[in-house]
C-alpha cells in the first residue's frame, strides 16, 4: 500500500503560478464565460496578489490563470516593455510560474499589456491580455453601475450615443482620448480599455484571443478572435485614429505607427515610437512582422477606418480643449 | 526561492481547461483535450468543478467524482454544470430546463458537457463570434438536440456547450454560434 508521503506532492513554497488551485478554477470558469458572451464584463472575485490594486493586478490574475511552463510571456506598460510596471510583473510571472520571457512581440505566447496592443499582427495562437482600470464604458454617462448593467441588459446604449453627440456640438470633436468605446459582436457595448484610438481598431475581426481583466472592479470580459469590434460613430462624423501624420520616430525615422510625444523646450516636440520592441528592431533593421498599420497608414482591413481628411486636424491642445 | 512547478494534477487541469478555453474561442475547430487516462467527461469536470460550483449527471460514476470535488449535486433546472453521456432523450428532457441565465446575468447560464461522435450525426454549418465566415462539423448530436438549442437559445441568454469526442477531443459551441442543420 503507498504511504501518505508517497502521495503527497512534495513541499513547495509557493503553488504554481502563486494562486492557488481555487483561485485559478475560479477565474477559468469566468474566462470560459466570458468568451461565451464576447463583450460581456463577468465578475469574478480577484483575489489578493502582491501587487497593489490598479498595478495591473486583474490582468496579471487572468495571466497567472493561463500560464504553463511551456510559455514565453511578454509583458508590455504603454508600449514599454522596461518600464518599472512591466519590469515587476514580468519578473514576478517568471518567477512564479518558471516561464521564458521576452520583448518580441511575435515570440510570446501570452502577452499581458498595460494600454497598447502591438504593432505587429498578432497570430491566431496567441493570447492578449489587457490590464483595465475602469471596465464599465458607461461609466462616464451612468454613475451608477447598478444601472449600467440594467442598460447592457437592455442593450440601451442610447446615453453613450447621446454623450458622443454633445463631445461634438461642444468641442467638435471626440473627447475619447483612449478607451474608445467599442460595440462587440453587435450587442454589448465594451470599453477596450485605454488603448489609444489608434489600437482600437484591431480588435475587430482579429485573428487573437484577447481577454480584459480589471482588478480592482472585480470584472473580467472577452474579445474572442472573428468577432465584430465597432468604435461607436455617427456615419457623418466618423471614428477616427490619432492623427500622427508627418510625425517621425526621433532614432529610426520610422512614421505611421504610433508615437508618443516628448515636449522639448522651445515648445518644439520630438516623437519616439511607443511600441519599444518595434522601435528595437526597427533600430537594429531586424525582421518585422506584418503590422496592422503599413508605412503609409494604411489599415490592414481595407474600409473598415473611413479615409482620413488631407487637411490638418486640430493640434491636439485644440482637440482637448476645444475651440470657439 | 526555488521556481515552483505544477503538479501532475495542475498540470492535467491547465491543459484541459486550455484546450476548453480554445474550444469556446473558436466553435467548431477541434481540439485535443488530453485528460492524463480519465474520460473526456470527468477530465472536463475536474478541471472546473469544486466547492463553488454545481453540477447535475445522471452517470452514477461521475456523480460520485464530482461529490468528492465538492460540488454541489443539483436538479437539472439549477445545476451550473451538466454532464450528459450519451445525449438521449432523458437527457434533452433534462437540459430543456438547465438554466439560460438572465439578461442581468447572462454569465450565470448552464454548461452542458455532452458526449458526441466526431463525424457522425447530421451536418452543421457554424457562423459567430470565433469564426471565420462559416465553419462545418458532424458532432454526433442528433437533430433534437439541435432543435432544442434553437428553442432555447437567444443571445446573450442560453447555455454553452462543450461536446466530447472518445479520441480525445473537444469542440465548444457556445450561446453565440448560430448552428444550422444542414
Amino acid at each position: 500500500m503507498s504511504t501518505l508521503a508517497e502521495l503527497a506532492f512534495s513541499r513547495q513554497d509557493y503553488a504554481y503560478a502563486f494562486l492557488d488551485a481555487f483561485a485559478k478554477r475560479e477565474l477559468r470558469r469566468k474566462i470560459l464565460k466570458a468568451i461565451a458572451i464576447p463583450g460581456y464584463q463577468v465578475p469574478y472575485a480577484s483575489r489578493e496578489v502582491p501587487m497593489a490594486r490598479g498595478w495591473g493586478t486583474g490582468g496579471l490574475q487572468v495571466t497567472l490563470a493561463l500560464v504553463g511552463p511551456k510559455d514565453t510571456v511578454k509583458v508590455i506598460d504603454q508600449g514599454d516593455d522596461d518600464s518599472v510596471n512591466a519590469a515587476n510583473l514580468r519578473r514576478f510571472i517568471a518567477r512564479m510560474a518558471g516561464v521564458k520571457t521576452t520583448t518580441d512581440a511575435l515570440e510570446a505566447s501570452l502577452i499581458q499589456s498595460r494600454h497598447r496592443i502591438p504593432e505587429e499582427i498578432l497570430r491566431p495562437d496567441q493570447i492578449l491580455v489587457l490590464q483595465v482600470p475602469v471596465p464599465e464604458p458607461l461609466s462616464w454617462v451612468e454613475p451608477s453601475y447598478t444601472r449600467a448593467r440594467e442598460l447592457h441588459a437592455d442593450a440601451e446604449y442610447g446615453l453613450a450615443w447621446l454623450g458622443i453627440y454633445e463631445d461634438l456640438v461642444r468641442y467638435r470633436s471626440n473627447t475619447h482620448g483612449a478607451d474608445y468605446p467599442v460595440l462587440v459582436n453587435g450587442r454589448y457595448l465594451m470599453a477596450p480599455s485605454p488603448i489609444p484610438r489608434w489600437d482600437t481598431p484591431k480588435l475587430h475581426l482579429a485573428q487573437h484571443l484577447t481577454l480584459l481583466s480589471a482588478g480592482r472592479e472585480k470584472r473580467l470580459y472577452a474579445v474572442p478572435p472573428h468577432t465584430e469590434v465597432r468604435p461607436l460613430e455617427f456615419s457623418d462624423v466618423p471614428f477616427a485614429v490619432e492623427d500622427q501624420r508627418g510625425w517621425a520616430d526621433a532614432q529610426t525615422g520610422v512614421q505611421n505607427k504610433f508615437m508618443t510625444e516628448i515636449p522639448l523646450e522651445g515648445g518644439q516636440s520630438r516623437y519616439q515610437l511607443s511600441d519599444s520592441d518595434y522601435a528595437r528592431k526597427a533600430a537594429l533593421r531586424l525582421e518585422i512582422g506584418a503590422t496592422y498599420y503599413d508605412d503609409q497608414g494604411t489599415f490592414y482591413i481595407p474600409g473598415f477606418l473611413a479615409e482620413r481628411k488631407a487637411s490638418v486636424a486640430p493640434s491636439h491642445a485644440e482637440q482637448s480643449l476645444g475651440t470657439d | 526561492m526555488k521556481t515552483p512547478s505544477p503538479t501532475p494534477l495542475e498540470a492535467r487541469d491547465q491543459a484541459v481547461f486550455l484546450a476548453l478555453m480554445w474550444a469556446l474561442s473558436r466553435p467548431g475547430e477541434v481540439q485535443k483535450l488530453e485528460t492524463g487516462g480519465a474520460n473526456g467527461l470527468e477530465a472536463v469536470g475536474l478541471a472546473l468543478l469544486d466547492l463553488e460550483t454545481s453540477f447535475y449527471t445522471s452517470d452514477p460514476a461521475l456523480y460520485q467524482t464530482f461529490l468528492r470535488l465538492g460540488a454541489r449535486p443539483e436538479p437539472p433546472d439549477k445545476a451550473a454544470y451538466l454532464f450528459f453521456s450519451p445525449v438521449d432523450e432523458a437527457a434533452l428532457d433534462a437540459i430543456a430546463q438547465a438554466p439560460l441565465g438572465t439578461l442581468l446575468h447572462p454569465e450565470q447560464a448552464a454548461t452542458l458537457v455532452l458526449a458526441g461522435a466526431l463525424g457522425r450525426g447530421p451536418r452543421l454549418r457554424l457562423r459567430g463570434p470565433g469564426i471565420r465566415e462559416a465553419t462545418l462539423l458532424e458532432a454526433g448530436l442528433l437533430e433534437p438536440f439541435w432543435r432544442l438549442r434553437a428553442e432555447r437559445i437567444s443571445f446573450p441568454l442560453g447555455w454553452d456547450a462543450l461536446v466530447v469526442f472518445s479520441q480525445g477531443e473537444c469542440v465548444g459551441i457556445p450561446r453565440s454560434t448560430l448552428v444550422e442543420v444542414i
